[in-house]
């Protein structure tokens, strides 16, 4: 299982901070999230970054059953 | 481990800052000379809003020698929720006078370096050169990206904050890094600029006030370390901040490539395998001297803390010459040169104490003045490496 947290309105979105999931790229992972947590998350995901041990990951990145992966959306307030 | 300082140490400070000062100035890691180098540095502040505020009143309060600040918006009611620099009496005022005027009442000895302009690709670079960091506190996509190329091309580490609604972030960005560090900036944590509305700002989704004063204030003490080149410096790490659930998360940022240049490997096991290879007997000539003491510089660290506490007693003695200690010197430290020190009016200087710490630039003139004390009955002990690897410990 991946371990995922989420961040700032993409956990508002899923309403949860974190949840494990299990897939095997980044593009099954999100997938998995939409249908879990429907259009809300899915708007906030396209533009989240979804790092995989620290490092953005693109779809077709495979994931470990260790990793942890951060799903942060950007925000640009000063 | 801390990255080396920014900033070399500026002049020696005033009585009335080393007054203001002396909070900071007791503190082992920072000390005299880690505020002689905020003294000594000019940083970069663009925003002097809600980041911007609380990053700049506590940059000024702790003593930084040049605040450049570079905001092209006046004072406006709604900003005042957040911006703590500014007034009700300020409304109106361009935010870089406004702010000046605050900063100036904390420390009246502060440079301000007003730039009423907008920062774009065509000026940023000018704007920002010179700085030796650069804080972030805009509140558009369009200004922060191009603040994180103006600095990833000058070189040039960025503290960056953002804020909306609830939610914070918080990291520190260098795209060159020393010390074979990771390099990491906006683009590596958010690769594709969002587009225009495609996010709500602040305007339109509110933010709380007071969260702009944790994050600006993480922002400032993140950019005092990195000056003074103390701690473990924000880089590679984005702190998240949820205050409705009142909730820090670190989260790790890497570059995906290899970190770490060979070159920087193979100096780390350099300097090992010197120290471990380095006689650590008397100098060659004088077999019968004793072996001399060692200690590394985070053992030095702690016992001038003991010592400051009055429960240890030694003499901390730089060997070096006057222009190399006028430079740096390790807090606490008494000047005798080499020359002076291998005399009997050097050692009348140095006098009765139950152990002397010598240090030089590396080590070789502390030995030397070590082996000769020691002949003379001094307890003598060398920090291992000199004050180069004192200041990168």
């Amino acid at each position: 299982m991946t371990e995922v947290r989420y961040f700032a309105a993409a956990a508002e979105a899923a309403g949860r901070h974190g949840e494990s999931l299990a897939a095997n790229t980044i593009g099954e992972l999100r997938a998995l999230m939409v249908e879990r947590h429907g259009e809300p998350l899915e708007r906030v995901l396209t533009r989240c970054s979804l790092l995989v041990d620290g490092v953005v990951a693109e779809n077709d990145t495979a994931l470990e059953e260790t990793d942890v992966v951060d799903v942060l959306p950007p925000f640009a307030g000063g | 481990m801390p990255l080396p300082p920014l900033v070399e140490p500026g002049p020696a400070l005033s009585r009335a800052e080393t007054d203001r000062l002396s909070r900071h100035i007791l503190l082992p890691q920072l000390g005299e000379i880690g505020q002689r180098r905020l003294r000594g540095a000019t940083v970069a502040m663009v925003g002097a809003g809600g980041l911007g505020s609380p990053a700049l009143m506590y940059l000024a309060a702790a003593g930084i020698g040049t605040l450049r600040i570079i905001d092209h918006d006046v004072v406006e009611r709604s900003n005042l929720h957040r911006q703590i620099a500014h007034g009700v009496s300020d409304l109106g005022r361009p935010k870089v006078d406004s702010a000046a005027a605050t900063l100036w009442e904390l420390a009246p000895d502060l440079t301000v370096d007003r730039r009423n302009e907008q920062l774009t690709a065509y000026n940023a670079d000018d704007l920002l050169r010179g700085a030796d960091v650069v804080l972030d506190g805009t509140d558009t996509f369009a200004t922060r990206y191009v603040v994180d190329d103006a600095c990833a091309r000058l070189g040039l580490p960025l503290v960056w904050g953002s804020v909306l609604r609830f939610d914070a972030q918080v990291s520190v960005f260098w795209a060159s890094p020393p010390q074979g560090r990771d390099p990491v900036r906006l683009r590596t944590l958010f690769p594709h600029e969002p587009g225009e509305g495609e996010i709500p700002s602040c305007a339109e989704a509110g933010v709380l006030g007071a969260l702009c004063g944790q994050v600006g204030a993480v922002m400032a003490h993140e950019t005092i370390k990195l000056i003074a080149g103390i701690g473990e410096p924000l880089l590679g790490r984005v702190l998240v901040l949820d205050a409705l659930n009142a909730r820090w998360s670190e989260v790790p940022l890497r570059s995906g490539s290899t970190t770490g240049s060979p070159d920087e490997r193979g100096l780390s096991v350099d300097v090992n395998a010197s120290s471990d290879t380095e006689p650590t007997l008397g100098a060659p000539g004088r077999p019968e001297s004793p072996p001399l003491a060692r200690l590394t510089p985070a053992e030095l660290d702690r016992r001038l803390t003991e010592r400051r506490h009055r429960r240890d007693d030694f003499i901390l003695l730089d060997v070096r010459e006057p222009e190399e200690y006028m430079r740096s010197s390790i807090p606490g430290s008494r000047l005798v040169p080499l020359a002076r020190a291998l005399t009997e009016a050097g050692r009348a200087e140095i006098g009765e104490t139950p152990e002397v710490i010598a240090y030089c630039a590396l080590g070789p003139r502390a030995e030397q003045a070590a082996t000769d004390l020691a002949a003379h009955g001094y307890a003598v002990t060398v920090l291992e490496g000199g004050i180069a690897a004192w200041e990168s410990r």
